[in-house]
Formats: C-alpha cells, structure tokens, sequence
C-alpha cells in the first residue's frame, strides 16, 4: 500500500496469528526436547544438542510444508484465506527456526576441531559424486539461504520497489527452498537406521505439497476450460454479452473472461453497476472474488481497496487498475472489452427501473 | 463456471477487527487442530528416535596408568599385564576432534604416565588424552609384545571416526554423521572399523593400510557407508588392527 | 579446504559490498526513487539484511528506477 512504510503494522488480527503461531511452535519444541525424551527406549539420552538440533529441524521443515499448503488450501476453500493474510510472518519465523537448527549443527559436529567451522561445514564431505554418503549439509545451506532471502524480502517496500514480476519470480524459489530441504533430509537423517515415523512424515508432506497444488491446478484448469470467454453481442457493435443482472448478487461481482490473461469483474452495488479488472495491483489477488465495503472493492486476499468509479485505492493510497465502460440493455450486461487506462473515471450504469 | 462471491459469504479483511463469526469458529478449530498436530508431531518424531547405543564419556572413572606410547600407525599406549590383568592397548585421542599424535611423539623415549578420561562403548574404549608425564626414575622395564597376525579377513561393517562412535557425541556414526567423522579423521582421530561379522569375538578394529602406515583421504568418500574391506587382522594385546587394502574396498549399500 | 576458505572469503566480501549498498541506498537512494519511504525511517533498517544479500538486484532496480521513473514499475 502506497502509504509510509512502517516496520510492521500491527493489528489485532496479525497479533492473533503470530500468538498461534508462536504457541505452536514453542509447544512443538517444548514436547520434542522436554516431554518425549521420557519416553524414549534408548540406553542413554541422546545428546543434547542433537536432540535441539532435530528438534528444530523438523520443526522447521513442518513449518515450510504448512506455508505450501496455505496457497492451494484458500483456492480450494475460501474459509483459509486468513491463514495467507499474514504468512510473510510464518516465513520469517521458519528461517529463524531453520537458522536455530543450522547453528545447533555448527557448534556441534562442526565445533571442537582445529579447522573452522564454516570451513570445516563447506569441506568436510565434498563426495559430491555419490548418492548415499551426498553432503547433504549443502542443500540444507541452499535452503537456507533462500529462505533468507525470502524473508529479508517480505516486507512490502520490496514488492513496490522490485516491482511485482521479479518479486513474485524470486518468491517462488519456496519450492526450491521445500526441495532442497526434502532432498537434504532425504540423503541425511533418513539414511540412517530406518526410522519409519520420519520417513512416513517426510512422504506425508511431499504428498500433501504436491497433492494440494495438483488438485489445485486442476480445479483451476477446469474452471478455465469452462469458462467461456464473453461473446460479442448481436445488436450492438463492439460490445460483449457479459451475463444477466440476476446472476450478480448484491455488492459482489461476476467475473468475466476475455482472454486467456484478461478478467473482467462487474461488480452490483447501490443499483449500480462498475466494472474493473479482475487482478489487484497488489500481488494479483482475484478481485472478483472479493467484496464492495463502503463503497470499496475489496480484495479477498489482503484487503486493497478500490473506488468502483475509477479503479483507484482511496487516498492516501496510490493504486490504480484499469476499468471498463458498461451499458444494460434490459438485463442484459454488455461489456466494452477495451480497457481504459488505470484510473480511469467510469461513470457506473444505473441499473434504476430497468431490473 | 467461475467461483463466485455471494452476498451471504463471510469475507475476512485481516486489518479489520471483526472477523465474521462464522470464520472464527472454523479459524479456532483450525488453530486448535494445528498446534494439537504440532504437538503430536513432536511427541511422535522425539519419542522414536534411534538409540545411540551405551557408549559415553566416563567422567566417573577417570584413566591413569603407566605404559609406553606407539604409533601403530595411530597413538596407542600399551599397558603391561600386572598381577590378574593381562596387558592392554588403548587407542588414543586428543581433546575434541582432535588426535594424541604430538604427546605420543614427545614421549617415544620410555614409560609414561598417562591420564585422561575413557571413551567407552562395549569393548571398544577411547582414551581422550589429558596429561602425559614421562615416568621419572626406576621405570619398570617393559617391552610390549609384537602383533599376533589372525590371518587375512574380509569383513563388512562400517568405517567411523573412534571417538564419536565410542560415545564423544550419541549417535556418532552413520550418514548423517558423516561430514562430523570425516572432520574427526582430518584432526587425526583414529579410524575405526564397526565389523557386522566378529573376528575371535571383537567387532570393533583400529585401521591402517595394509602395510600398516597411516590412511589417508582415500577412505574418505568410504566414511559411514556400509562397505565390504578386505586385509590382514593382527592382534596388539587386546586391541585389533585391520590393515585393509582400501583400493578393494567396495561399497555394499 | 581452499575452496571452502575462498568460498567463505567470496562470501564475506559479498556481504561487505552489500553492507556499503545499504548504506549509500538507505541514506540516498530509497527517497529518489520510493515515494512511499520519504519520511519513514524506523522500518529503514528493516532492509539492510535484504540489500546485503541482493544487493546487486538493488543497484539494478535503483537504476532502472532512476532512468525510467514509474514506469519501470
Ligand atoms: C546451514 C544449513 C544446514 C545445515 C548445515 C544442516 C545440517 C543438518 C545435519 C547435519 C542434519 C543431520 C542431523 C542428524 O540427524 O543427526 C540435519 C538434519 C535435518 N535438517 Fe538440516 N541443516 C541445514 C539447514 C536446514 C534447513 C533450512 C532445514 C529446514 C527448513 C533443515 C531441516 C532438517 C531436518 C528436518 C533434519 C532431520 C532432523 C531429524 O533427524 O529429526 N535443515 N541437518
Ligand atoms: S493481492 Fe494482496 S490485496 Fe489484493
């Protein structure tokens, strides 16, 4: 949002997410590291900076699964959108817990030698060639890496100033980050003597990631191969049938599509009708799928506004989207399919006596 | 067709206080059921972890005993048979991960008394080395008995680094441990073979090449795998040494 | 074990140069060409450890900006 920046803002729903959050995690590692050690059959404890060590590991690991599966799980069911509303906080949190892990493993293994650790951490197993005996520390390291980078880039200063294509393309190396990981844990703890509960959750989470984004992306191929794309209107030149009045429900919107890469939301509010592209300025949010606030379209994933005139956030915000000229011809909606420049005053159609 | 928004839908705007009432109950479950899942999660991954097995430090039972220092090929200290027990031969090591290779090169000349802190899992026993004194005055005169030869062996077990496999870190051996033995084995801590099969009783061989000098990096990429080494077995008091010709060394998983 | 320390040495230069784009952007850059920053300070340091790490990204970005104002955005 094109207003000052600030560190964090904060409000009460943020506050919630991040207490749950913080409760979980704590609880994870408080039973992993103090309760289930009395109930290991072992001969003597295991060491205790390789049970925090494991114990932040996968803590971790389980984080950066759940952060995967929030994606899919608000397209396939609109009731998780709040779980994406502040997951930047999620992913901050897992690369600090991940950097627990890793430095529990520096002052470990790698610690008490004369080498230096980051020395000793980059060359100790350089059997780059074999699959099993894989120094799979380096992909631990990529990992890493990336999901710091990831979070030292959450802040939305870096959205604006990078600019939308390179955030999001530099946000997608999650997955790198989730592979790397599945692979480093794959080619290290899951070597040793079979261990069928972390195998069985390490697979659960590979088929849950994967599983959600495949039905996911079925579901929206589906979606997309049933969606017609708007048919030019009989009587009047130029202009699209985008559906009837009683298709939209009040201060909601029906989504209409002109091209593979082109949406339309027509949105029904006061007797009146507006209609503005389907991609919010912020990370191209569905529009549509959103609702109208006071006066506002409203973004289903973070909340952007938008006036219904002209396509531009309330002051003092700065967005602007594209909007599109409308006229009803009984209850039929016909759509200019021209997109008028972001900002763009529209004067809306008065939907009046004619519904 | 398309998703679409009904009036009757809640819709959550996270800067907005109110979150519709039918969304909090599902977002409290949800919650609930996350860290509840968590917690589970740990309970079940914590409580069935590997046992690392007995081996440890015995701070409790500290080592002091006269004996005379060799290199074979790695420190050794070789402890004559007094009364009941028979002689003995300690491998050795320094603090962390480190070797006893420059104590055991100062003092070659005669008996010293060394004292340390065993590393011990079953009958393999690790000194880590704290002071060395040469014995002053009428040393008993002591010569260690040579190397008994058992014959040519070939065995299948895994190489680790003697130290951490006696029980310095639990668990110390294994894939994941990997890089950890590989940094041992550079300070010059001796390798050791965990064999599958035993040889006269033992499972556990300090290793050195088979014309018995010191390994060098070519065991490295054999580290924590399981492998199958072929050589000659000998017998230093109650310590094996496997001399293994690692260019037959095959690795079996 | 030189390539590991000439890697780490690679990789402390790296962070280095990124702490000096830090601070020549904090200070000069970011209020040229990020209208929303002018004013706001506190989440400034915020950004050093993400300059750091892509800080060549930045000068990219601080230059296009510069060049092709909004437009590059
Ligand atoms: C510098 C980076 C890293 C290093 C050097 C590193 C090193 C290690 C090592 C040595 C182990 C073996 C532990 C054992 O079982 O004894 C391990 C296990 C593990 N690591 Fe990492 N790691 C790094 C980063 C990460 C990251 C970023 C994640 C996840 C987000 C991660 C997740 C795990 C998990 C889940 C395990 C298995 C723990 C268990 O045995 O229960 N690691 N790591
Ligand atoms: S995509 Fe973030 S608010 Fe629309």
């Amino acid at each position: 949002m094109s207003v000052q920046y600030t560190p964090v803002i904060w409000n009460r729903n943020k506050i919630f997410y991040d207490a749950v959050l913080l409760i979980a995690v704590a609880l994870y590692l408080y039973i992993y590291i103090r309760v289930a050690p009395g109930y290991e059959d072992v001969t003597k404890p295991i060491d205790g900076a390789i049970l925090r060590m494991r114990a932040f590991g996968s803590c971790a690991f389980l984080m950066l699964t759940v952060i995967l599966c929030i994606g899919p799980l608000a397209r396939l069911d609109r009731r998780f959108l709040p779980l994406l509303y502040n997951r930047r906080h999620f992913g901050v949190m897992t690369a600090g817990i991940a950097a627990v892990h890793a430095n529990y493993v520096l002052t470990w293994y790698y610690n008490f030698s004369p080498t230096d650790k980051y020395v000793a951490l980059l060359s100790s197993n350089t059997n780059y060639g074999q699959v099993l005996g894989f120094p799979f520390e380096t992909l631990g390291i990529a990992a890493l890496l990336i999901l710091f980078v990831l979070a030292a880039t959450s802040h939305d200063f870096w959205l604006s100033f990078l600019g939308a294509p390179i955030w999001k393309a530099l946000h997608m190396f999650i997955y790198a980050a989730y592979a790397c990981v599945v692979l480093h844990v794959a080619l290290g703890a899951l070597q040793g003597a079979g261990d069928p509960i972390f195998t069985s959750v390490v697979a659960a989470s590979v088929v849950l990631v994967s599983g959600l984004h495949f039905a996911t992306g079925r579901m929206e191929a589906r979606r997309d191969r049933g969606e017609e794309t708007a048919k030019a209107s009989l009587q009047e030149k130029g202009w699209l049938v985008a559906g009837e009045l009683d298709e939209i429900d009040d201060d909601c919107a029906k989504v209409v599509t002109l091209s593979d890469d082109e949406r339309v939301a027509i949105f029904k509010y006061d007797g009146k009708l507006s209609a503005i592209t389907n991609a919010c300025a912020h990370q191209n949010g569905p529009l549509g799928e959103g609702k109208v606030l006071w006066g506002c379209i409203t973004c289903p994933w973070h909340g952007y506004q938008y006036n219904l005139s002209d396509g531009r956030a309330p002051a003092p915000f700065t967005e602007k989207i594209s909007t599109y000229k409308l006229k009803l011809i009984g209850s039929t909606i016909l759509l200019d399919p021209n997109a008028l420049p972001p900002g763009t005053h529209v004067d809306p159609v008065e939907i009046g006596e004619a519904a | 067709m398309s998703w679409r928004q009904t009036k009757d839908a809640p819709f959550y705007v996270g800067y907005l206080n109110a979150v519709p009432k039918q969304l909090v109950m599902f977002l409290v479950v949800f919650s609930v059921c996350f860290a509840g899942g968590l917690g589970i999660a740990a309970l079940a991954l914590s409580s069935t972890q590997n046992d690392p097995g007995n081996g440890g430090f015995q701070w409790g039972n500290r080592f002091e005993n006269v004996g005379v220092l060799e290199l074979r090929p790695y420190p050794v200290l070789r402890v004559p048979a007094d009364g009941e027990t028979p002689a003995r031969t300690y491998m050795l090591a320094g603090q962390g991960k480190r070797g006893a290779f420059s104590q055991a090169e100062k003092n070659q000349d005669g008996p010293v008394t060394l004292r340390g802190v065993p590393v011990n899992r079953g009958d393999l026993t690790m000194i880590q080395v704290g002071r060395v004194e040469a014995v002053e005055g009428n040393a008993p005169d002591f010569t260690p008995a040579g190397p008994v030869p058992l014959g040519r062996w070939k065995l299948t077990g895994e190489i680790c680094d003697g130290k951490c496999y006696a029980g310095a870190m639990r668990p110390g051996r294994g894939l994941a441990h990997k890089a950890c033995a590989d940094l041992c084995l550079t300070g010059g801590i001796p390798p050791v073979f965990v064999s599958s099969g035993p040889v006269e009783n033992r499972n556990f061989f300090l290793m050195a090449d088979q014309d018995g000098n010191l390994i060098g990096d070519e065991i490295k990429p054999l580290l924590a795998l399981y492998v199958e080494l072929e050589g000659d077995v000998e017998r230093l008091d109650d310590l094996m040494v496997f001399k293994v010709d690692l260019a037959k060394a095959r690795i079996l998983k | 074990m030189q390539s590991a320390a000439l890697l780490l040495e690679l990789g402390r230069w790296y962070l280095m140069a990124g702490g000096v784009v830090a601070a020549a952007f904090l200070v000069f850059g970011i209020d040229r060409v990020e209208p929303s920053a002018r004013g706001s300070y506190a989440f400034r340091p915020l950004l050093i450890p993400g300059i750091c790490l892509i800080w060549p990204l930045v000068l990219y970005r601080w230059f296009t900006l510069e060049k092709h104002g909004e437009d590059a955005r």
